[in-house]
């Protein structure tokens, strides 16, 4: 037997910064700092007689983010201390939610290519993030920094739903789309602002009883996720098979080895003696609130994606592509309703709009070609004032120049060429001075119309419209005979 | 109900804290004593009522989402600064 011969069974926490700007429960900025420990204030360095205060930004992040997944918004929630002594820690205990967390059950659902399937969620709470040590820079002492002590963090605890390491790594995507769609985590994974526990057992069929499990703590890329578990599956697997048992524990991936390795199993796990904070009241979000924030929601991914294909007629694929990411849907709407054919548009936001950004290392709502700007110069592309090979041409001088498309077309005397009479003059003359080429078409060479109507683009700068030059040159060509 | 020095011992262990041997008998009297209260708060019957988080009535007030700026390196104050972080035992292997 191998791996392939088991089930896999995974369940994820996710740990999201919310993207506040002060802190979780202290004033002090949330904002990176290259300076140790001077986003740090009285609070986050556990300083008695401090008195944590809850940061309404972060709770109203967390009641959009249970809106989008369909769970229940608690009315009441409450805070807890979760103890444990770790110098990342300094007050002794992290507050976070415990028995009564804001968000409660939910569901997400992942499209992975051709697979789609629904992930239920267990819980989302609240909670403060810890500080960040250094080993490495004096012997036999570790250096603490505070600024991360106290950030917001929303823990997302999924069902053990997921089947597989490309699933888990899609749920993943899907989390990291919603948490940037919603605004409420910049996603920088590099960063740690999303962050994965994941929980993986064996089984041999859907209807067996859940394996004994292993945490494999703190995966921030979608990489290491599907490594961490493939690696784990395959050690859990080889146990098995040897007639050994799972010893339920906490491991660390070790991302250069790929492999997991034992941080601390459940013998010794700590009892963490959580108990409901006494510095914090019960924390009540009433319905009128959650109303508020539910108007104020936007279309989620999904829905967008659906609308591109229901109202623009787009291809699952390009509807995909164009609803990635908020910000870049936001700019296609904004095009798609300037410009007439939302076919169009959505090409050239797709194509060059993002190929541009990509080479410039921008985003589409900060790209110096506004969507009315390039929705100006598809109009123009749509009435044949310019052909899409010119459009190019254009869009790559609005893009240096911030200059509308009308302004460049007019002062740069780009306009197509479309005066029947003019293009019959132009390929008139080429005819007359090619004669052997004339003799070879009508001989039945008619590749050769290739021939005349790049001479007559050439003769005119690349200005004449091509559709309608092609038409005029297989005519006259015709009438030859 | 009665604590014994190895009781204190174990829970100044779980605390993190140093005894002093010349202060442990009162300490021990006056945790007997914490104990024995805890004891009559159980007592009470409380089978009729919710169970609260808080004893105070209310709710948590919430903060605007507006950061002060920090001007004080705090590390200052820890035993042992370096680089602005604060100097602890090492803790990994």
């Amino acid at each position: 037997m191998a791996v392939q011969d088991w089930q896999m069974v995974i369940g994820i926490e996710t740990h999201v910064q919310l993207a506040t700007r002060a802190k979780m429960f202290s004033s002090a900025p949330a904002a990176w700092c290259e300076q140790p420990n001077l986003q740090a204030n009285e609070l986050d360095f556990g300083m008695p007689g401090t008195l944590p205060v809850a940061n309404q930004a972060a709770v109203d992040m967390a009641v959009r983010f249970g809106l989008a997944v369909d769970a229940r918004i608690a009315t009441v929630s409450e805070f807890a201390r979760k103890h444990y002594f770790y110098p990342d820690l300094p007050k002794g205990y992290q507050i976070s939610q415990f028995e009564h967390p804001i968000i409660n059950g939910g569901l997400i659902t992942v499209a992975d290519d051709d697979d789609q399937f629904a992930v239920r969620l267990v819980r989302a709470h609240l909670e403060e993030d810890a500080g960040k040590l250094t080993h490495d820079m004096r012997p036999g002492k570790s250096l603490a920094d505070y600024n991360r002590a106290g950030l917001p963090l929303l823990e997302i605890v999924s069902e053990p739903d997921l089947r597989s390491a490309r699933q888990a790594a899609a749920y993943g995507r899907t989390l990291h789309k919603l948490v940037r769609w919603l605004q409420i985590c910049d996603g920088n994974m590099q960063e740690g602002s999303l962050r994965f526990d994941v929980n993986v057992s064996l089984r041999h069929n859907e209807s067996d009883p859940l394996g004994t499990r292993c945490e494999i703590k703190n995966l921030n890329s979608f990489r290491f996720v599907e490594q961490a578990i493939e690696n784990e599956a395959a050690r859990q697997a080889q146990l098995l098979e040897a007639g050994e048992s799972i010893i339920q524990q906490t491991r660390l991936f070790d991302t250069t080895s790929g492999q997991t390795r034992a941080m601390r199993s459940k013998e010794d796990a700590q009892d963490y003696r959580y108990f409901p904070d006494p510095d914090l009241l019960p924390l009540r979000i009433d319905e009128q609130t959650i109303e508020k924030i539910r108007r104020g929601m936007p279309e989620l991914p999904d829905a967008c994606r659906q609308r591109y294909i229901d109202q623009y007629g787009l291809s699952p694929y390009d509807a995909g592509v164009l609803s990635a990411e908020r910000g870049l849907a936001t700019y296609f709407d904004e095009v798609a309703r300037q410009c007439p054919d939302a076919k169009l548009a959505a090409n050239w936001v797709a194509g060059d709009l993002l190929a541009l950004c990509n080479s410039a290392g921008t985003t589409p709502a900060k790209a110096p070609v506004t969507a009315a700007m390039l929705a100006g110069l598809l109009s123009r592309i749509a009435d044949q004032t310019v052909s899409g090979k010119m459009g190019k041409e254009i869009l790559a001088k609005m893009w240096q120049s911030q200059k509308p498309a009308d302004e460049i077309i007019e002062g740069e005397g780009l306009s197509q060429i479309s005066d029947a009479g003019q293009l019959q003059e132009v390929l008139a003359t080429i005819i007359e001075k090619n004669p052997k080429q004339v003799q070879q078409y009508q001989a039945g060479k008619h590749k050769l119309l290739g021939f005349f109507v790049g001479q007559a683009m050439k003769e005119t700068g690349g200005q004449a419209n091509p559709q309608q030059l092609n038409e005029l040159a297989k005519r006259m060509l015709d009438e030859q005979k | 109900m009665s604590l014994d020095n190895e009781q204190l011992a174990r829970l100044a262990s779980l605390a993190r804290l140093e005894i002093d041997p010349a202060e442990s008998e009162r300490l021990r009297t006056e945790m007997e004593k914490m104990v024995e209260l805890a004891g009559k708060v159980t007592a009470a019957a409380t089978d009729s009522s919710p169970p609260i988080a808080h004893v105070q009535q209310g709710d948590q007030p919430l903060r605007p989402d507006d950061p002060q700026p920090v001007t004080d390196n705090l590390s200052r104050l820890a035993a042992e600064a370096d680089a602005d972080m604060v100097v602890v035992p090492r803790v990994v292997e």
